[in-house]
C-alpha cells in the first residue's frame, strides 16, 4: 500500500484512486505536485487579512473532500484549478467590507504611480511597475468579489474569456458583462481620485 | 474619447515579473492530511452528535410537561409554615 512514488512522473489517475481508498501517502504525493499550481491561483486571488497558506490548505482539504466528484472527464489540473478558483471566491465573498478608494488612501509611491498613469509619462521602472501592481489590487479590492476575480483574470493575467468560463463554469456573456460593468466603476474611481488629487 | 487610466495602470501592473513557485512549505501536506482526517473524524461523530441532541430535547419536554401537569399536586402537596400553623389554630379553636 505505501509504496514510494517517484517525484517526477506521477501517474495522477492512478494516484487519486489510491487517495479514494484513502491512501495518506498518494494524498501527500498529490499535493506536492498541485501545490505550485494551487499556490498560482491562490496568490492571484488572495483576499487582504488571509495567509495563503491557510487558503491553500482550504483549497487541497476542498479536493480532497470532494475527490469522489471528479469523474476524469477533464484533466485533473482544470478541476483542481476549479475549485481553487471557487474556494478563492468564497473566501472573497466572506470579506463582507470593500471600502471606496480615496485619494488619502494611497501611499507616496501609489499616488506618483496614478499621477504618472494619468499623465501618461515615461516608461515605468520596475519599482513603479510594482507599485502599480500594488494600485491595481487596490482598486479591484472595492469591487464585488466576482467583478474582481474576472478583472483579475482578464486584465492582470490575461486570460481569455474562454478560459475564465472554464475555471469559473460561468456563461461568456455574463463574463464580458460584468467585465464592461467592472470596468465602468473602475474608470468612475479613477476620476473621482484624480479630481480628489487636483483640489 | 476619455483616457483609460485603468487599462494603463493593468498594462503597468503586468510587467512585474511573474514570481516563481515557490516551494512547498516543510509540513504543508502533513497539515492538509491532517486537516482532511479531522473533518474525516468530525463528519462521523456528527449523525451521533445529531441523536443525542435530539435525546436532550427529547428529555427535557419530556421533563416540562409532567412538571406541568404535575403542577397542581406538587403546589398543594408542599405547605408552608404558615398553613400549618393556621391550620393548628383552627383546630384547637373548632375542635
Amino acid at each position: 500500500m505505501d509504496q514510494i512514488m517517484p517525484e517526477a512522473a506521477l501517474d495522477k489517475v492512478a494516484c487519486l484512486e489510491r487517495v479514494r481508498q484513502s491512501d495518506e501517502e498518494a494524498a501527500r504525493a498529490l499535493v506536492r505536485e498541485l501545490y505550485p499550481l494551487v499556490i498560482k491561483i491562490v496568490r492571484s486571488h488572495l483576499p487582504r487579512r488571509t495567509d495563503e497558506e491557510d487558503l491553500a490548505q482550504m483549497v487541497f482539504a476542498k479536493i480532497f473532500a470532494h475527490v469522489e466528484q471528479y469523474s476524469g472527464a477533464v484533466p485533473l489540473e482544470h478541476w483542481v484549478s476549479r475549485v481553487a478558483v471557487n474556494t478563492c471566491l468564497n473566501q472573497l465573498r466572506s470579506e463582507k467590507c470593500r471600502p471606496e478608494l480615496r485619494w488619502a488612501d494611497l501611499n507616496q509611491d501609489e499616488a506618483e504611480t496614478l499621477e504618472k498613469v494619468a499623465a501618461r509619462a515615461k516608461e515605468p521602472d520596475p519599482f513603479e511597475q510594482l507599485a502599480a501592481r500594488e494600485l491595481a489590487h487596490k482598486m479591484l479590492e472595492t469591487l464585488s468579489p466576482k467583478d474582481r476575480l474576472i478583472l483579475t483574470m482578464l486584465d492582470l493575467e490575461e486570460r481569455s474569456v474562454g478560459e475564465i468560463r472554464e475555471l469559473t463554469g460561468w456563461n461568456a456573456s455574463l463574463i464580458k458583462v460584468r467585465a464592461f460593468r467592472a470596468r465602468k466603476k473602475l474608470r468612475k474611481q479613477f476620476a473621482k481620485i484624480l479630481k480628489e488629487e487636483r483640489r | 474619447m476619455k483616457p483609460d487610466y485603468w487599462k494603463r495602470l493593468a498594462g503597468t501592473a503586468r510587467r512585474v515579473p511573474v514570481e516563481p513557485a515557490r516551494e512547498m512549505p516543510f509540513g504543508f501536506d502533513t497539515r492538509v492530511i491532517a486537516d482532511c482526517r479531522a473533518q474525516r473524524e468530525g463528519d462521523e461523530t456528527v449523525p451521533w452528535a445529531r441523536l443525542l441532541r435530539g435525546a436532550l430535547v427529547c428529555a427535557s419536554l419530556i421533563m416540562l410537561l409532567s412538571l406541568a401537569m404535575n403542577f397542581q399536586s406538587l403546589k398543594e402537596g408542599d405547605p408552608g409554615p404558615g398553613a400549618i400553623a393556621d391550620s393548628a389554630i383552627r383546630m384547637s379553636l373548632y375542635p
